[in-house]
């Protein structure tokens, strides 16, 4: 049977590849700017350097918010399922996540061997402040291996969450658009607390996931992972329009 | 070789846009879609390309269910009204990906129309006014080469000149290459020559489904004094009537038979057995 997948993949693949290359450039310049105002400043003061694995999250967040109508109109127009196009979407996001992640662990390593002279800087990531405990010391190519695979984990995860909101609200009419909006912060700060209030114990999980970066892939797949079976759930029945 | 709708519902809320819908486009045809405004025709160009989840039914492509399905989906060419292109796609990058999708989508045909429209494929689409908008979806869809082509109101915003263009264009693909043509347009008149077969949607129901011929062949205009006309139609089943002054000019169904004298008989056209039809449907 024939499938579309491949030039579905080719053409959202490269629309996301563009998308993470700017914003790459981006933290680019931004290391470039901290790295000059440590090699002249360090000396007076401290300063530490750990949000390029935050940043990227957050970036492939708002791409995967933006990307994932825009790629299924043109898919549904190209003759693509929208199947097709949610599978290749994924992989797409996945393909650009682990070379991001790759990217990124290549920029925080040449950061940190520049600033390494200087004791009063520090570069790392998320990696790094978790399980090294940030140290002050050089991550091993197995570290940064690990480093980029939990950062691969947490894009993939930040970036079908994004799906996840443009597909609700995608689906939503005006009223529950708006009851929706005012639900999310309350329900992101407030679940937690109400958590706790109940008696619920947080804190096993969060040191399970402290306990090896495996476990914080693990989480991110599994969170990853139910929300594409959502996404797929809201994308399946959805009456593919222009934009307004 | 054929795309087969069966039983076709489709809500929007409370609002039932289609109902019970069953209809088979056949093969190396040109159809006209035809309906008032709301009448459900893009409804049922969405369910055909899966761009709308039909409430219930089915829609098959050469015997595959559309839903899900790469094969049927990529047999069929919607140039639809709205436009599913990313907002800041260039019509050259449009071309591009129409490329990646279709093998059999040709280029150099593509960039020559543009050439002959005046289509700037330098400018994001976007950009594009409401008539060169409609051209450059015509252009995909004369080019991208797909046994289904869906029109819906393909000649929107197009000057008389260009609407010609695409008519003889539209006529010379289908002679080169025969497919399935469905075209959906409020400018009866203008397609009535290409139409062969024609689907009359009302209210979210087919109300004819059969040869243009058959239709307009059945159905005969009469029109002199008012007195003599009236005498005529008693029993005929009529379908409008308008009266001017003291002569009145009636849309009658059936077969003319014998002609009385002073009354003029001449055949009507698609259009005008279109709007005699609705009219009949509003008094009804």
């Amino acid at each position: 049977m024939k499938t579309s997948f491949k030039p579905a993949f080719r053409y959202q693949f490269v629309n996301f590849l563009k998308s993470a290359a700017v914003f790459y450039l981006i933290i680019v310049v931004i290391t470039t700017a901290f790295l000059i105002v440590s090699v002249h400043f360090a000396a007076d003061s401290s300063m530490s350097f750990t949000g390029n694995g935050n940043a990227f999250a957050i970036g492939m967040f708002v791409v995967a918010i933006v990307y994932i109508r825009s790629d299924l109109r043109l898919c549904l127009q190209f003759g693509v399922s929208r199947r097709t196009a949610f599978i290749s979407e994924i992989l797409a996001v996945l393909s650009v996540s682990a070379i991001l992640a790759v990217a990124g662990e290549l920029l925080t390593a040449i950061t940190q061997v520049v600033v390494l002279s200087n004791p009063n800087s520090f570069v790392g990531d998320v990696y790094q402040l978790i399980y090294m405990d940030a140290a002050r010391v050089l991550p091993t190519f197995g570290q940064h291996m690990l480093s980029a695979l939990i950062n691969t984990g947490m894009f993939f995860c930040a970036s079908l969450i994004g799906m996840f909101f443009s597909l609700l609200f995608w689906r939503l009419n005006k009223l529950w658009t708006i009851v929706v909006a005012i639900a999310i912060p309350f329900a992101i700060n407030g679940v937690p607390i109400l958590l706790v209030r109940l008696g619920f114990n947080l804190n096993p999980f969060i040191e399970w996931i402290a306990s090896s970066p495996f476990c914080f892939a693990l989480t991110s797949l599994t969170i990853a992972a139910a929300a594409a079976l959502i996404d797929w759930l809201l994308l399946r029945r959805a009456n593919i329009k222009a934009r307004k | 070789m054929s795309i087969e709708i069966k039983n076709i519902t489709k809500d929007f809320g409370d609002a039932r846009a289609l109902d019970d819908v069953t209809l088979t486009f056949g093969d190396d045809k040109i159809y006209g879609l035809l309906g008032n405004n709301g009448a459900g025709k893009s409804t049922l160009l969405g369910i055909l390309t899966d761009r709308l989840y039909p409430t219930k039914g089915t829609v098959t492509v050469d015997g595959e269910n559309v839903a899900n399905n790469d094969e049927a989906l990529g047999k069929i060419f919607l140039v639809a009204e709205q436009n599913l292109f990313p907002e800041d796609m260039a019509v050259r990058k449009a071309f591009d990906a129409a490329q990646l999708f279709y093998s059999a989508f040709d280029r150099v045909y593509a960039e020559t129309l543009s050439e002959k429209f005046g289509l700037n494929t330098k400018k994001k689409i976007k950009t594009l006014s409401t008539g060169y908008a409609s051209i450059f979806r015509l252009i995909l869809g004369l080019s991208v080469n797909t046994p289904y082509l869906l029109l819906d109101e393909p000649v929107l915003g197009l000057d008389a000149q260009h609407r010609d263009m695409f008519y003889r264009l539209l006529m010379e693909k289908y002679g080169d290459n025969p497919c399935t043509i469905v075209i959906s347009t409020h400018l009866i008149s203008e397609a009535a020559d290409l139409i062969e077969h024609a689907v009359i949607i009302r209210d979210g129901r087919i109300l004819k489904d059969c040869q243009s011929e058959e239709l307009t062949a059945d159905v005969y205009s009469v029109s002199g004094p008012t007195g003599l006309v009236d005498a005529y139609l008693e029993g005929k089943h009529v379908l409008t009537a308008n009266v001017l002054g003291g002569l009145k000019t009636a849309c009658v169904q059936g077969r003319a038979g014998a002609l009385p004298e002073g009354l003029e008989f001449s055949g009507v056209n698609l259009q005008d057995y279109f709007i005699s039809l609705m009219e009949e449907e509003d008094r009804k």
